[in-house]
């Protein structure tokens, strides 16, 4: 008995992750009327109801044909879901305190309209399986690895009286990167006291810092602020052009480690913006200088993992 | 200050609810606009029509503002409009419960709901409604006609519903085509449910007084002209199936009712004691046949002479009548059998006889002298009966459609001035002659001869088939039935209505005339459709239903077995769809199969590719973690992309690929 309940459990909910690619068969989808189709078995019961009170033949009749309306539109809404193969795709990344994706792809042989995605905890979003890929939007709130929770597919096409749904377990996960300083301080070199901000070329870029009054407008770096919320970042000016920054870790001021990445984050982040070379020093890692958005991602993607 | 707390006061107000189901678009309104018509365009010859006329203005309304996006009225003004409407249906009905009133409502309620239409779920609302009012249709109609046109609104509202699901926005035509595929689907669920589903015999509880329109027929009462009334109408009031010959016109009697009760120019009904079962047990010649009978909204049900069993549900009064123990109200069918030529029993209460002397004074005295001039010149009541008829043979009565108004003394204006009448003057001068002469007699309503369909075989006793006769208390006989009008006009009797009435024509009915003959002929056809229609859809209440399944093999058939049966039918019919509608044709070209042959080959090394890699990452992937196979991977979907993606690849490039891909063997 105990067996067959464990058994029992084991194929309701399933607690192994499921090899992409999932098949949604029989077994898999649940189908229970909505508020709508139990209102219209309401309505169908009233209407038997009158049918019998007054004898009317045609009364049965109508009540008998959306009573088969009914049936159809279980086994309809089901056969949108039966069939329809789910695989997990590329996930897009984000950061702590926003929203990271991940992403499923879909793939039917006929049309399969009005779909609806959800990650446990996430918002509903529409599909349908001629678009291949959705982006399903989870929000992220801690860095390193987020994995997939639960994904809930489901549909009330075509009548809206029942719905089917199935659920998916995929064994991903999608790297979440660190929060951003809103501000952060200006990168002061190590041991390089004679490089102060004030003393810098104005030609080179040093770094960015968050905007004063009395700062030139064209110092303003219009690019990087966009991305804030609000106020503005201007740029510092390093001595030497085109020399490489190194961020590191130990270097950083900030007086817990998230505080620290968080500002490594923002240089890293302010440094890819204006192009400029950078390395990053986390510990015993080590990202040589280099530009360019994979270069970016390595960086983050080290400062998402960094313990 | 104040101006603040008003702001922020406002400002509460005007704040929208937390969640807000999705709003409707343009196409649903449209959608939701057309279902409500749809649902509510058969029942306007059946409301009042400012009830008409108010859901017009609602519905042109909600129109206007569609058409211009226009803002909704505000709840308080459509709760307004919803008191007022209630308050009218409430005088209009004079009260609010009740089928009428309840339909009005529903109405009143679909018009309003279309103009406080914001979300998805006000939608559902609306189409719920429109089903509700699509059954209330039935209430007044259910011909065939009907049936065609609630089938037509219904594609409609179920398109309508489809329209709710957001998806493909497919154009109007498509939306119908959907819904209409879909009802078929359930049709086949809709015949099992039809002929399986338990059925009840209604109502299940009393039921308001309005719920019967008023019915053509025959009456409790007869007054002069009332017979002459009936007879304009050429409806159906029963239709009757004879097993074997049917019997010669002359013996068709149908008797329904006996009018006891005179006043001098009424004859009315007087209920007479009533029992379950028959006082005697008839034998002979029998005819057996079946009736259908039309609703009349009264108790009696219509046989030939003398009846051998009662109907179920009914009881037998002294007078001889088969009554039902409630009014009929739906079309009712039973089984009959008659023996011609049996006379129950020759007894007869003392009092019953005295009702049937009994006469008002001082009315017809003409009549009554020559009756009583009978009585004293006859000493057995059997050779009374012989003088009237002979008396009335003599008299050269003309049978007529149209006869005089005679209203004073009616039976010595029409046996000695007018010499005009139509059967109920026959019948009430003839009882009322025997009566004077002091023998018991009493007219008898009913409908005499019928029509042969001979489409489908079916006898058609129509209204202008109504007929009174006489029936006379003989001693040693019994009640005897005497038809003074056959004696006048024989033709009626053995030819009709048409036949007996000449150069009448233009007051009859276009059916009984003759020179229609054609007419007839259509409406034979369309008779006997409308009989089929009746008999197995209209007609197929509990007692249909048993006799089917018993044809059909299910002796004793009951509740239990034909939920079982309806259960076990149900579930192949759903598992048959099921598997039909899950039946995939996937039609995979040989280029994917073969591409997909090489993805399982390299699944099983159990590489690490994620499945969104397209064919040339995936490659490089696999090439990396297999380097012995690398050319071969790389050959392999090289060719993939170059079949896939290339305007026309060769036949040769597909040979290479399969030829590829059945060496590759990691």
């Amino acid at each position: 008995m105990k067996a067959l309940l464990q058994r029992l459990r084991q194929l309701l909910w399933p607690r192994h992750a499921d090899t992409p690619p999932l098949l949604l068969t029989q077994r898999r989808i649940y189908v229970l009327p909505t508020t709508a189709g139990m209102l219209y078995a309401s309505t169908l019961l009233l209407m038997l109801v009158g049918s019998i009170n007054y004898n009317l033949s045609l009364g049965y009749g109508l009540t008998f044909l959306l009573a088969g309306l009914g049936v159809v539109a279980i086994v309809q809404t089901f056969r949108n879901l039966a069939g329809l193969q789910l695989r997990p795709g590329r996930h897009a990344p984000g950061h702590a305190g926003e929203t990271v994706h991940f992403a499923v792809q879909l793939e039917a042989e006929r049309p399969r309209p009005a779909l609806r995605l959800q990650l446990a905890g996430g918002p509903v979003i529409d599909a349908n399986a001629s678009d291949s890929t959705r982006l399903i939007p989870l929000a992220a709130a801690r860095r390193g690895w987020q994995s997939m929770p639960r994904l809930t597919i489901s549909t009330t096409w075509p009548l809206g009286l029942v719905r089917a749904w199935s659920y998916a377990r995929f064994d991903e996960r999608c790297l979440v990167y660190p929060a951003p300083a809103p501000t952060a301080p200006p990168w002061v070199s190590p041991g390089g006291e004679g490089r102060s901000q004030q003393s810098g070329d104005p030609d080179d870029f040093f770094g960015l810092r968050p905007h004063r009054q009395t700062d030139l407008l064209q110092h303003v770096a219009w690019k990087a602020s966009a991305r804030l919320e609000d106020g503005l970042l201007s740029k510092q000016f390093a001595a030497e052009q085109g020399e490489a920054l190194w961020f590191d870790l130990t270097h950083t001021p900030g007086s817990t480690l998230e505080d620290k990445l968080a500002i490594l984050t923002r240089w890293v982040i302010d440094a890819h913006a204006v192009r400029q070379p950078y390395g990053l020093r986390l510990g015993g890692t080590r990202i040589g200088p280099a530009t360019g958005s994979d270069h970016l991602h390595a960086c983050l993607q080290a400062l998402a993992l960094y313990v | 200050m104040f101006k603040r707390l008003l702001n922020s006061l406002l400002k509460r107000w005007r704040r929208k609810p937390a969640v807000q189901a999705p709003a409707l678009t343009l196409a649903q309104s449209w959608w939701l606009f057309a279902a409500a018509s749809a649902a509510l365009l058969p029942l306007v010859e059946h409301i009042p029509l400012w009830l008409s006329l108010t859901a017009a203005t609602g519905m042109a309304w909600r129109a206007w503002l569609i058409w211009r996006a226009g803002r909704l009225p505000p709840r308080w003004l459509l709760f307004v409009f919803v008191v007022a409407a209630c308050v009218a249906v409430a005088i209009q009905y004079r009260g609010l419960f009740g089928r009428n009133p309840g339909l009005a409502l529903l109405v009143i309620f679909m018009a309003l709901k279309l103009l406080e239409l914001r979300s998805v779920r006000d939608g559902i609302t609306v189409i719920l409604l429109a089903c509700f009012l699509l059954l209330s249709g039935f209430f007044f109609n259910q011909s065939i006609a009907a049936a065609l046109m609630a089938g037509a609104a219904l594609i409609v509202v179920i398109a309508a519903l489809l329209s709710l699901q957001a998806g493909p926005l497919p154009t109007p035509r498509q939306q119908l085509q959907h819904s209409a595929l879909l009802l078929a689907q359930a049709l086949p669920f809709m015949l099992v449910l039809f002929v399986l589903f338990p059925r009840v015999q209604g109502p299940l509880w009393g039921l308001p007084q309005d719920a019967f329109g008023a019915s053509s027929g025959l009456s409790e009462s007869m007054a002069p002209g009332s017979i002459s009334q009936v007879v304009q109408s050429d409806a159906i009031a029963f239709r009757v199936r004879f097993k074997g010959t049917p019997p010669p016109p002359q013996q068709l009697y149908w008797r329904a009712l006996t009018l006891n009760d005179y006043d001098g120019i009424n004859w009315r009904y007087r209920a007479t004691p009533e029992r379950t079962d028959l006082p005697y047990s008839a034998e002979g010649r029998s005819i057996e046949y079946e009736v259908t009978l039309e609703p009349h909204n009264q108790r009696w049900l219509f046989a030939l002479e003398t009846p051998g069993q009662l109907p179920p549900d009914s009881s037998f009064s002294s007078d001889q009548l088969i009554l039902a123990n409630t009014p009929v109200r739906t079309r009712l069918r039973y089984e009959m059998v008659s023996y011609p030529d049996f006379r129950p029993d020759a007894e007869e209460s003392p009092r019953r006889l005295r009702e049937a002397l009994r006469l008002p004074d001082g009315v017809n005295p003409r009549t009554r002298a020559v009756a009583e001039g009978w009585r004293q010149q006859y000493r057995s009541d059997a050779e009374i009966l012989q003088a009237a008829m002979t008396f009335f043979q003599q008299r050269i009565l003309a049978y007529t459609l149209s006869p005089p108004l005679m209203r004073d003394n009616a039976v010595d204006a029409f046996l000695f001035e007018h010499k005009r009448g139509f059967c109920e003057h026959f019948a009430s001068a003839f009882t009322f002659a025997l009566r004077a002469a002091g023998v018991p007699a009493r007219v008898v309503g009913g409908y005499q001869g019928g029509e042969i369909n001979p489409v489908d075989g079916y006898f058609t006793v129509r209204q202008f088939d109504a007929h009174v006769w006489v029936e006379a208390w003989i001693q040693g006989r019994g009640w005897v039935r005497v038809d003074p009008t056959a004696d006048s006009a024989p033709r009626r009797i053995d030819g009709g209505l048409r036949t007996a009435v000449t150069g009448e024509e233009a007051e009859l009915p276009l059916l009984a005339r003759e020179n229609y003959a054609w007419l007839r002929e259509v409406r034979y056809r369309l008779d006997a459709v409308a009989n089929a229609w009746n008999q197995s859809v209209l007609g197929f209440g509990p007692q249909r239903q048993r006799d089917m399944l018993s044809k059909l093999g299910m002796p004793e058939p009951d509740w239990k077995q034909m939920t079982a049966w309806l259960a076990s039918l149900c579930g192949v019919l759903l598992l048959g769809f099921t598997l039909f509608a899950l039946r995939q044709r996937v039609r995979t070209d040989e280029v994917t199969r073969l591409w997909q042959t090489f993805l399982r080959r390299l699944a099983r090394r159990k590489l690490d590719l994620p499945g969104w890699m397209g064919p040339d990452t995936l490659a490089n992937h696999a090439a990396a973690q297999l380097p012995q196979h690398a050319k071969a991977i790389r050959a392999i979907a090289a060719s993939y992309v170059a079949l896939r993606y290339e305007h026309s690849p060769s036949t040769e490039q597909l040979a290479a690929f399969k030829a590829h891909i059945d060496r590759f063997k990691p």
